[in-house]
């Protein structure tokens, strides 16, 4: 929390004066790790005519699976572009499209003016945007936005003439299809259509909005956009059967919705200009770093605030060789888990005597055959899985952190080692930096401030609670997968029985945060004194904790909760 | 209660309760970036500000600008008195 108050944001003469030097070297590291990642992750090396990824591997280590590998000599990854639930698209062809895009609009970026390095790279966005999804898709997302922008800064003189653009893009994008024809009747009906979403605009939406009770719930029925829908398509689908098939637009405006609240937050808190213009505007939403797997790490760089205080706040060569240098351990991270782990399963397997699985599935599956399993198999195994995870998911923040700072935004890291992290509340900020940021804000300080103010120790666990357990179920976790697997009644049936997961973390956190409230010490971890061995045992409980409730964390179709139970029990060391 | 009353009850407390060795406490000092080792020390912080200064802290003063070092948390106190 402290990390994200304690940026002032710097002016457009700063700004400018750190954007005046031009380093070809910088330039030339961008575009070579963005050609490392090319060669790692599309099939350019068959174009260029060089060795594949495969069988660069296969000469160092023997891959008994396609684990890390596609089916065509790369890598696989999370570095997906698609992840809406109705479109399919070659992979491959996704990530080379977005990472020509990235370079182009890094070197324009990069060589252009402060007051339109945004513009290139709001435009870069929508690019790799309309390349991958078609125009349709494009204004819908713009016209989403676009509405929720004259919702929130009427008080922009601009605003009356933005105005006149979603309804007229609503219409094409839902109405038309762009990508074929166009037919001149379509053209006449979409300015019609503007003019009439304009007049509605300024004689009903404005005055209205003039009233503050109304214009907060109008805007907090809009922010909130994603979870009403998400709601009323589950009880439409569990009534009716129909499942509404999200447009990609939508989509990607919908799975925004933690940066929407937080948006919302910090314009009741006074901290975004009223008027502020919609280019500013758009540089919280719209960068190429969004598009890029939008489901994990899409909160990074949340809020107005933080993104405009950490713009060009020093040297741009500087902020930018930062980005290539975590781009760089991104891609250690995502092309080596699997040697890591794998070697990490193998030593473990010769030295314990006992089977280790990578998998948590394989793992429950042998529990649910009545096999005996050995304590140590449970706690390391979900150790190793948890390793392999925080390579995966590590890989993929740090490369979208990595895109932010090459466009000159100093964001902090979203994953900060968390296996230096000798206490759960430690490691819930190391390990998710900006999701834990959006929890503390919309969750934490609401309750710590308003509940329980003459019992410390009970505002601070409620609170603590609140976030870690109540908000990250139901606002995190939940429509996040809702939306993304589909707006059924069945992926909620899914999502719930991760609760156990939920309430162990929250308990978890919650009375770490209570230990520390009573603990005053000088020492911070890590100090090389004699105190130094104890860190490394703290750290390794930390993380088995955290590893060994995610037993309950991955339910499947043919096991019960008291299977999970169980199998976390005998991590615990009891065999029932 | 003047300035200087209200920086000194809050330099003994952030003294005593979060010790710090690597720096030394002055009105400058950046407390976001040098004193508190988590976020969990603005927590604290505003729970002992609650208490001694009888104020209430809402969610949109808990900014970079008053909590910025010593001298600003006081200035800001001393607005709420």
């Amino acid at each position: 929390m402290s990390i994200l108050l304690n940026n002032k944001s710097v002016s457009d003469e700063i700004r400018e004066k750190n954007n005046s030097k031009h380093n070809y070297k910088i330039v030339f590291s961008v575009l070579s790790i963005i050609f490392i990642y090319m060669y790692f992750f599309t099939q350019i090396y068959q174009v260029i005519g060089i060795q594949s990824p495969e069988k660069i591997f296969k000469n160092f280590y023997s891959i008994e699976k396609n684990i890390i590998l596609d089916d065509d000599g790369n890598l696989s990854s999370l570095l997906e572009i698609t992840y809406a639930n109705n479109i399919k698209y070659n992979n491959d062809s996704e990530r080379l499209v977005f990472f020509v895009i990235l370079a182009l609009t890094f070197l324009a970026s990069y060589f252009s003016k402060v007051k339109y390095k945004r513009i290139f790279i709001v435009i870069g966005t929508l690019l790799v945007f309309f390349i991958l999804f078609k125009w349709n898709n494009v204004l819908m997302f713009l016209s989403m936005h676009l509405i929720l922008y004259i919702l929130f800064h009427n008080k922009n003189e601009k605003t009356k003439y933005i105005s006149f653009l979603p309804g007229g893009m609503i219409f094409l994008a839902f109405f038309t299809n762009l990508s074929t024809n166009i037919t001149f009747l379509q053209i006449i009906y979409s300015i019609l259509t503007s003019i009439f979403f304009w007049l509605y605009y300024k004689f009903l939406i404005l005055k209205l909005l003039d009233d503050k009770k109304i214009a907060n719930i109008l805007r907090t029925i809009f922010i909130q956009l994603t979870m009403i829908t998400i709601i009323v398509s589950l009880i439409i689908n569990s009534i009716y059967g129909y499942k509404w098939i999200i447009p990609v637009g939508i989509f990607y405006f919908f799975i925004q919705w933690q940066r929407l609240i937080l948006y919302h937050i910090e314009y009741k808190d006074g901290l975004i200009p009223l008027d502020l213009s919609l280019l500013n505007y758009s540089i919280v939403f719209f960068n190429p770093a969004t598009v890029v797997n939008c489901v994990d790490g899409y909160n990074i760089g949340s809020g107005y605030k933080y993104i405009n205080n950490n713009y060009l706040v020093e040297d741009k060569n500087k902020i930018i060789f930062s980005g290539v240098k975590i781009l760089t351990l991104a891609l250690f991270y995502l092309v080596l888990y699997y040697f890591f782990t794998n070697t990490i399963k193998i030593l473990l397997e010769y030295f314990l005597g006992v089977p280790i699985f990578l998998s948590l599935e394989d793992l429950l599956k042998v529990h649910l055959k009545g096999k005996y399993l050995h304590t140590s198999t449970v706690l390391f195994s979900t150790l190793i899985n948890q390793i392999e995870w925080f390579f995966l998911f590590g890989g993929l923040v740090h490369f979208k952190v990595g895109i932010w700072r090459i466009f000159g935004f100093q964001l902090n890291s979203y994953f900060d080692k968390p296996w230096l992290a000798t206490n759960l509340m430690a490691f819930w900020t190391r390990y998710s930096f900006y999701f834990r940021e959006f929890l503390v804000r919309a969750f934490y300080y609401p309750v710590f401030l308003n509940f329980f103010k003459k019992n410390q120790k009970l505002r601070i666990f409620v609170a603590t609670f609140a976030s870690t357990c109540i908000g990250n179920y139901t606002w995190g976790h939940i429509p996040e997968i809702i939306l993304v697997r589909g707006l059924e009644t069945k992926n909620l049936v899914y999502a719930l029985p991760r609760w156990p997961y939920f309430f162990l973390l929250g308990l978890g956190v919650s009375l770490t945060q209570i230990y520390l409230l009573n603990k005053k010490t000088k020492r911070k971890p890590w100090t090389k004194d004699r105190r130094f061995i104890l860190d490394f045992f703290y750290a390794y409980l930390t993380i088995q904790f955290f590893s060994l409730i995610h037993i309950f964390a991955r339910p499947t179709r043919s096991s019960s909760l008291w299977d999970h139970f169980t199998l976390f029990l005998i991590g615990l060391g009891i065999h029932l | 209660m003047n300035i200087d009353e209200i920086k000194n009850k809050i330099k003994s407390f952030l003294i005593n309760e979060m010790p710090n060795n690597d720096f030394e406490l002055n009105d400058s000092t950046d407390l976001l970036n040098e004193w508190f080792l988590d976020s969990f020390g603005i927590i604290n912080t505003i729970m002992f500000l609650e208490t001694e200064f009888s104020i209430s802290v809402s969610r949109s003063e808990i900014n970079g600008d008053n909590f910025a070092n010593l001298n600003s948390i006081s200035v800001y106190i001393l607005n709420k008195l």
